[in-house]
C-alpha cells in the first residue's frame, strides 16, 4: 500500500495542470500559481495558449513532449488530512477498522461539518509542442479531468456520528455532491510577431485553443432542502427533497472507463503575452492575459433527474406500511430527462513578469539570472469545479546555477485564502523536472496538512 | 557541475525522506456506536376499532359524541300456503234420475267472497247407479269457472246400469266468482234416463289453500312462525357483564309491516326471546296488547289495522324490561307468532305473496358498566423480513424502550402485547418485560370521569424497560404482534353517584412505545 501511495503521490508530482483556476504548472505552483506572462511550452497548455511558443531564455528547442507522465491528484478541504484518514479510516490491525471513541466523533464532527472537500484528479495522456520557425508553435494535449466537490452538513454529520436526540431538528439541506469527468482534447497554435518601429512592445506572442470536451460523466446536486424533525415520543418526520442531475456512460450510477462519452462540447482559450520594449537593458518585462474555457458541454446519454421524497413520517418502526415507503422514497424517482448542457469553467488571467538577465552586449549570450511574476485570475461559474472566487499570486524563481533553479511564491484568495509556495527546477539537458508545491506546509507538514498540494513534471525535449 | 549534483542528492533525500515519513494506512471503514431513538410502535383504538367497525355502532354528534349500539331484528313471513280453509265431508244424495237439482254447498259457514283462487284442493262427485238401466248426468257449477277459458265448471257423464263414475275438479284450475259475496257454489243438475232409476252421488271438499280471497274472510289464524336472528347487534357485540344504564329513548320499537293493502292483522302470542354467547335467555315482556295501561307480558299481541301499512309500538323502560333484555347481550333473538287475519271481520281480500313483518329495533347508548371484562384483541404484521434486516439486528448491543399509554376510555385496561413470529409462536411478551407481571400482562388505570360520565382527563402511564441481547436476537424472526386489551369500569374512577360510564366516538385508547438502541455502524 504504501509503495502505491508513493507512486500515486509521484504522479501528483508529475502533474502540471491539475486544476485550471488553481493550479496552473508545477513551476507557476511553486511560483504563487502565476503563468499568464511566465508559462512555458507544455504548462502553457489551458492557462495561455500563447506561451506554449515560450521558451527559457537561450535553451530552446523544436519539440517538447510528455506520454503518460503527467498526472495528479489534489485535495483541498479544512479537515482531509493524511492524519485524518489515517486516524479514522485506516487499518488498525488485520483489516480492521478504527472503533470511533466518543472524542473521535467529536473531532469528526467539530472539523469536518460543513466543510467542503475537493478532490482533483488529472491525467495528461499525451502532450506535444512543435516549434517552428516560420510558422510558430502548434501543440496537442489530451487530458482526463476528473472533479468531485462533497460537503456533509454538520447535522447530517452529527446523526450520522451520534444518532438523533428527541425533540430536535436536523437541516441537511447543506449536503450535496457535485462531480464531473470529462476528457479533454487541446489542439493549441501561437505565433508573435515582432515591432521593430513600435516604442510599447518589442514582441507580441498570440494564441488559440480549440478543445473539444468529452464528457464522460455529471451528477450535480440541484436542490436540497431535506430536513428531519424528531419529537419527544421519537416520532420521526422529514421534509422537502433532493434532487440530482446525471448523465454518463452507465445508467445505473456505477462508473466504467470507456473511449466512448455521454456528452460533447468544444471549449476555447485565447491569449496574449506581450514584452515591453526599453525597460531595462539587463532584462525584460511581459504582460499576459488569457481567457479560457469558453464553451460547453451538451450532455445526452442515460440523462436523468434523481428524485428524493423527503416527505416522510415514521411513528412505528414496526409498520411495514411506513417502513416500505420509506424505502420506496429512498430509493428515488429517476426520470429521464432530455440533453442538458453545462459551461465550461471560463477563467481569465492577467499576470506580469520580469526577466532578470545577465549583462551581455548580445541578447544571444545573455542568461537568464531570475524571474518575478505576479497574477491574477478570475473565474466565472462554477459548473464543472468552478469558483467565482478570485485569486492572485505572486512569485519569483531564481538560478541558482545554469541546471538549477529555486522557486518561491505567494499565493491569495481562491480556494485557499493564503499559501506560500516553494519549488526546484532542474534542466537536465534532454529531460527537464519541476519539483515544487503551492502549499508550503505539503512539505513541512505532510501528514497534516489539508490543503496537499505538490507537483512533479518530466518531460523532454528535442533540440 | 559538483556543486549541481551535490544540491540534487540533498534534494532527492529531502523529497525521499518526506514521502518516507508518508506513513499510510491500508483504508478501513471505522465502528462507531450511534444510538438511535426510533418509535417502536404507535397503536391507537377507540371503541369502533373494539366492535370492529360492525356496522352496529354508531355515535350522537348532538349528545356529545356518545357512542350507541343499535341492532334490528326482522321477523318476515309470506303467507304461501298458510291461508287454509277445511273442506267438506262427504255428502251423499239420492234422487230419482229425472230429478232436476237446483242447490248449493256452502263452502265454509263464515267467508262469504266475491272471488276466490285457489292454490290447491280437490273437489270430487261421485255417481253410483244400482239399477238396471243407465243414467246421464248434466251438471254446473254455475259459480265456479275455468281459470284457462272461464267456463263454467260443468259435469256431462253417462253411468251404465250397476257402475259408478267420478268427477274430480282441481281447484288450482278454478276459481269463485260472486257479484255479491256468498259463501256458497251453486250447483244444478240433471239427470237423464230411458226410464226412471234412482240415482245417487256424493261430494267432496278437500281442505284448500287459497291463492286470493276477495271478500269478507271470517277470522283465519295462519297459523305458528318462528323465525331467529343471529348478531342482532352485529357480530362482535362486547362480550363480558355489560349493563346499560338505559336504553335511548325513542329509538326502541316493535314495528308491525304488510305490504298489500289487505285485513287486519294480529300478531297474536308474540314472544321474543334473547339468548347471550352462554346460552342464558331473557324474554321481552311487554304491553299485554300494546296498549298503554296493559300489564306486560312475555306473551303479547298487536293488532295492524287494516287501513295502515304499518304501526310502531314504542319500547322503553316503563313498558318492557329492554334493559333486561339488552343486558344480556343477545347473540339470538327467536320471535315466535300467531298472525290472525280479520278479527275485526270486515270485507277485504289477501293474496298468498302477501306478506308480513315484525321489526324489533334496538337502540342503546353506552352508558354502561362492565364487571366482566370486554377483551379486544388486535395482531398486526410487523418487523423484519429480509436477511439484511435481521443481519442487521446483530449490531444492536441493547434496547431500552419506554411504554407509554395514554388511556383515553373511562374504562380500566389489562393489556397483553405479545411479539410472535410469522407462525405465531410466541418469542417475547413485551408487556411481561414492562410489568413483570405473572400473567404477563400490564395494567393501565381508566381515565378520569366528570359528574356527566364522561372522561374528562386522559391516564397517561409510562413503563421502561430494557431488552437484552438474547431477547433482541429473538426479534429476528418478529412476524406478528399481537395487542390484546381487557376493558372494564372501575368503581374507584367514577364519581358517586353514578355506576356507570359514557363512552364517546373520540374517546381512545393510545399506546406509544419508543426507546433507544445502540447500534454498532460497521460498514
Amino acid at each position: 500500500m504504501k509503495g502505491f501511495f508513493i507512486l500515486f503521490m509521484c504522479s501528483v508530482f508529475v502533474s502540471s495542470e491539475i486544476y485550471s483556476q488553481n493550479i496552473l504548472n508545477v513551476r507557476s505552483l511553486s511560483m504563487g500559481n502565476t503563468s499568464a506572462s511566465s508559462s512555458y511550452e507544455l504548462d502553457a497548455f489551458n492557462q495561455n495558449p500563447a506561451n506554449i511558443l515560450n521558451q527559457r531564455l537561450n535553451k530552446k528547442s523544436a519539440v517538447y513532449f510528455n506520454i503518460l507522465t503527467n498526472a495528479g491528484v489534489l485535495t483541498s478541504s479544512n479537515f482531509l488530512s493524511l492524519n485524518f484518514y489515517n486516524n479514522y479510516f485506516g487499518e488498525v490491525n488485520n483489516g480492521q477498522g478504527r472503533a470511533l471513541t466518543e472524542d473521535d466523533k467529536q473531532t469528526i464532527l467539530r472539523d469536518a461539518s460543513d466543510q467542503p472537500s475537493r478532490i482533483f484528479v488529472s491525467a495528461r495522456l499525451l502532450s506535444f509542442v512543435l516549434n517552428t520557425k516560420k510558422s510558430g508553435s502548434y501543440g496537442i494535449s489530451i487530458d482526463e479531468r476528473f472533479s468531485e466537490k462533497i460537503k456533509v452538513s454538520r447535522d447530517f454529520l452529527n446523526v450520522g456520528l451520534f444518532g438523533n436526540l428527541i425533540n430536535s431538528t436536523y437541516n441537511l439541506s447543506g449536503s450535496e455532491n457535485n462531480t464531473y469527468w470529462v476528457r479533454q482534447i487541446n489542439l493549441t497554435y501561437a505565433n508573435s510577431l515582432s515591432f521593430k518601429n513600435n516604442k510599447t512592445f518589442d514582441e507580441l506572442a498570440f494564441g488559440v485553443s480549440v478543445k473539444p470536451q468529452l464528457g464522460l460523466y455529471y451528477l450535480n446536486t440541484r436542490s436540497n432542502d431535506l430536513m428531519v424533525t424528531t419529537n419527544n415520543f421519537n416520532q420521526i418526520q422529514g421534509s422537502g427533497s433532493a434532487e440530482f442531475l446525471y448523465s454518463g456512460l452507465t445508467n445505473d450510477n456505477n462508473f466504467k472507463y470507456s473511449l466512448d462519452n455521454a456528452g460533447f462540447g468544444v471549449g476555447f482559450d485565447a491569449g496574449i503575452n506581450a514584452r515591453i520594449k526599453n525597460v531595462s537593458r539587463n532584462g525584460y518585462l511581459n504582460l499576459g492575459l488569457s481567457i479560457t474555457d469558453i464553451g460547453f458541454i451538451k450532455w445526452d446519454k442515460n440523462t436523468a433527474n434523481y428524485f428524493y421524497d423527503g416527505n416522510f413520517l415514521i411513528t412505528d418502526i414496526t409498520n411495514r406500511a411506513q417502513l416500505d415507503s420509506l424505502k420506496d422514497k429512498i430509493k428515488a424517482t429517476k426520470t429521464s430527462v432530455t440533453s442538458f448542457t453545462t459551461t465550461l469553467p471560463t477563467t481569465v488571467r492577467f499576470g506580469a513578469s520580469y526577466k532578470f538577465t545577465s549583462s551581455a552586449s548580445k541578447s544571444s549570450l545573455k542568461k537568464e539570472i531570475a524571474t518575478i511574476a505576479v497574477d491574477y485570475v478570475q473565474g466565472f461559474n462554477e459548473d464543472l469545479g468552478g469558483s467565482k472566487k478570485p485569486s492572485g499570486g505572486i512569485g519569483g524563481e531564481y538560478n541558482i546555477t545554469d541546471v538549477i533553479l529555486s522557486r518561491i511564491g505567494f499565493g491569495f484568495g481562491g480556494l485557499q485564502d493564503f499559501a506560500v509556495s516553494l519549488g526546484l527546477g532542474i534542466n537536465a539537458g534532454p529531460v527537464i523536472f519541476d519539483i515544487g508545491t503551492y502549499n508550503v506546509e505539503s512539505i513541512f507538514k505532510p501528514k497534516g496538512t489539508t490543503k496537499f498540494s505538490a507537483g512533479l513534471n518530466i518531460k523532454f525535449k528535442i533540440n | 557541475m559538483i556543486r549541481n549534483k551535490i544540491i540534487i542528492l540533498f534534494i532527492s533525500y529531502i523529497v525521499c525522506a518526506m514521502f518516507y515519513s508518508c506513513e499510510i494506512k491500508q483504508p478501513a471503514a471505522p465502528t462507531w456506536d450511534v444510538d438511535l431513538q426510533l418509535p417502536f410502535s404507535n397503536k391507537s383504538f377507540n371503541i369502533f376499532d373494539i366492535l370492529k367497525r360492525s356496522g352496529n355502532i354508531g355515535y350522537d354528534s348532538m349528545k356529545n359524541n356518545l357512542v350507541f349500539l343499535f341492532g334490528e331484528s326482522k321477523y318476515v313471513r309470506s303467507f304461501g300456503e298458510d291461508i287454509k280453509f277445511d273442506g267438506l265431508k262427504t255428502t251423499e244424495i239420492n234422487a230419482p234420475s229425472t230429478f232436476v237439482l237446483d242447490t248449493f254447498i256452502v263452502v265454509d259457514d263464515s267467508t262469504f267472497v266475491r272471488r276466490t283462487e285457489f292454490l290447491n284442493g280437490r273437489f270430487n262427485f261421485t255417481f253410483q247407479n244400482n239399477s238396471g238401466k243407465t243414467y246421464s248426468v248434466n251438471a254446473t257449477i254455475k259459480n265456479l269457472f275455468n281459470v284457462s277459458n272461464g267456463d263454467t265448471a260443468r259435469i256431462s257423464i253417462s253411468v251404465s246400469a250397476g257402475g259408478q263414475k267420478s268427477i274430480d275438479f282441481d281447484l288450482a284450475d278454478y276459481f269463485i266468482k260472486n257479484e255479491i259475496p256468498d259463501n256458497r257454489l251453486e250447483l244444478k243438475l240433471r239427470f237423464q234416463s230411458d226410464a226412471p232409476v234412482p240415482v245417487s252421488f256424493n261430494y267432496t271438499l278437500s281442505d284448500y289453500s287459497i291463492k286470493k280471497i276477495d271478500g269478507r274472510l271470517k277470522p283465519l289464524s295462519t297459523g305458528i312462525t318462528t323465525n331467529e336472528v343471529i348478531d342482532p347487534l352485529g357480530s362482535d357485540v362486547p362480550e363480558g357483564e355489560v349493563h346499560f344504564a338505559k336504553i335511548t329513548p325513542g329509538r326502541n320499537f316493535l314495528i308491525l309491516k304488510k305490504y298489500s293493502d289487505l285485513y287486519q292483522v294480529d300478531f297474536s302470542q308474540i314472544s321474543i326471546v334473547g339468548e347471550n354467547k352462554n346460552g342464558n335467555k331473557v324474554r321481552l315482556k311487554y304491553l299485554k296488547n300494546g296498549n298503554s295501561g296493559d300489564p306486560v307480558d312475555s306473551l303479547f299481541t298487536l293488532t295492524l289495522p287494516s287501513d295502515k301499512d304499518s304501526v310502531a309500538f314504542p319500547i322503553n323502560e316503563n313498558n318492557s324490561n329492554i334493559l333486561a333484555f339488552i343486558n344480556n347481550i343477545p347473540k339470538k333473538i327467536t320471535a315466535t307468532r300467531t298472525d290472525i287475519l280479520n278479527l275485526s271481520y270486515k270485507e277485504g281480500e289477501v293474496t298468498y305473496t302477501d306478506s308480513l313483518t315484525l321489526n324489533f329495533t334496538i337502540q342503546v347508548p353506552l352508558d354502561v358498566n362492565i364487571t366482566e371484562p370486554i377483551v379486544f384483541k388486535d395482531t398486526v404484521d410487523a418487523g423484519i423480513t429480509g436477511d439484511d434486516q435481521r443481519k442487521n439486528l446483530d449490531d444492536v448491543k441493547y434496547l431500552t424502550f419506554t411504554f407509554n399509554t395514554q388511556n383515553g376510555f373511562p374504562l380500566k385496561a389489562t393489556a397483553k402485547i405479545l411479539i410472535l413470529d410469522s407462525f405465531f409462536t410466541p418469542l417475547i411478551a413485551i408487556s411481561k418485560i414492562i410489568g413483570n407481571a405473572s400473567d404477563s400482562s400490564i395494567t393501565v388505570n381508566a381515565a378520569s370521569v366528570g359528574p356527566d360520565g364522561f372522561v374528562n382527563s386522559v391516564n397517561t402511564t409510562s413503563m421502561n424497560a430494557e431488552l437484552d441481547s438474547a431477547e433482541i436476537q429473538k426479534l429476528k424472526h418478529m412476524g406478528k404482534i399481537i395487542y390484546e386489551y381487557k376493558l372494564y369500569t372501575d368503581q374507584n374512577f367514577i364519581p358517586p353517584p353514578l355506576n356507570t360510564v359514557k363512552i364517546r366516538g373520540s374517546d381512545i385508547i393510545r399506546e406509544l412505545s419508543f426507546g433507544k438502541i445502540k447500534y454498532r455502524l460497521n460498514f
